[in-house]
């Protein structure tokens, strides 16, 4: 079966939301509006089925800010056809899409 | 890394949500897990504290978004998709899928006699012809009498 056959309507705006450049939890959360009991487990789910990919902030910039490190979120190759396809499958998942990353301002 | 003083308590009242929630969580994942949250926890914190947005609500938002570290570790722990599916690919005839549906029908119905409303709903009315009854009071209101309603035999 076709990954984006099987992603929900939840994940894909998650899937999207993260294409976007949002790229851990909390960052997530705010821009969908999903609640973090939501949007977690999809992140778990997504990263099991290889649509994204979670990493460790590097140690030195986050050392340098006197803060932990973060685990930011990226789309991989197969997370990206994933999208893809369920841009078709879900054609409104377009207008939920929050404004780019890039036009906002960044939280630290 | 220690959080600025104004909000110490309220990282430390997180940090227990989240030491209480990360007992869910498998052993081998439990510390990676409870790094992620930790992390995510402290900047929103230190963001709510630097914009001037530290007040009593967003405290309650945060502690709600803490409340979430339970339904992940859950997952983690369950991994109720895995479950689903599992169930899913099992080879199950229709037979046995009429048969669940039919139990749970029946069961439901067990179930809701006990409800109140749906015990009176369906219980047999103390009047032999209830349509044919008459409230009779001293204090009544006949503004919407009209002629030929009363009958009496």
């Amino acid at each position: 079966m076709e990954a984006s056959a099987k992603i929900s309507h939840t994940s894909a705006l998650i899937l999207q939301t993260i294409g976007l450049g949002y790229a851990y939890g909390f960052d997530l959360m705010e821009a969908t509006g999903l609640p973090s009991g939501t949007v977690y487990p999809a992140l778990r789910r997504l990263e099991k089925e290889s649509l994204i990919l979670g990493s460790w902030e590097e140690k030195r910039s986050a050392f340098n800010q006197d803060r932990p490190r973060r685990r930011y979120y990226r789309l991989t190759r197969h997370g990206r056809e994933a999208l893809a396809g369920a841009l078709k499958r879900y054609p409104l998942l377009a207008q939920l899409a929050p404004e780019g990353k890039e036009s906002k301002p960044v939280r630290r | 890394m220690k959080p600025a003083r104004p909000i110490r308590g309220l990282i430390w009242q997180s940090t227990l949500l989240l030491r209480a929630a990360s007992l869910l969580v498998p052993k081998a994942q439990r510390r990676e897990w409870y790094r992620e949250w930790y992390a995510e926890v402290w900047h929103w914190a230190h963001f709510l504290l630097e914009s001037g947005h530290l007040n009593s609500k967003t405290r309650l938002e945060l502690a709600r978004h803490c409340w979430g570290a339970f339904a992940d570790a859950a997952w983690h722990r369950y991994n109720q998709e895995q479950f689903m599916r599992a169930l899913g690919e099992a080879p199950l005839s229709a037979k046995f899928c009429l048969t669940s549906i039919s139990l749970l029908f029946f069961f439901a119905i067990l179930v809701s006699g006990f409800a109140p409303t749906v015990r009176s709903a369906f219980s047999r009315l103390p009047f032999y012809q209830p349509d044919r009854v008459a409230s009779l009071s001293f204090h009544g209101n006949f503004s919407h009498y009209h002629e030929g309603t009363l009958f009496i035999p």
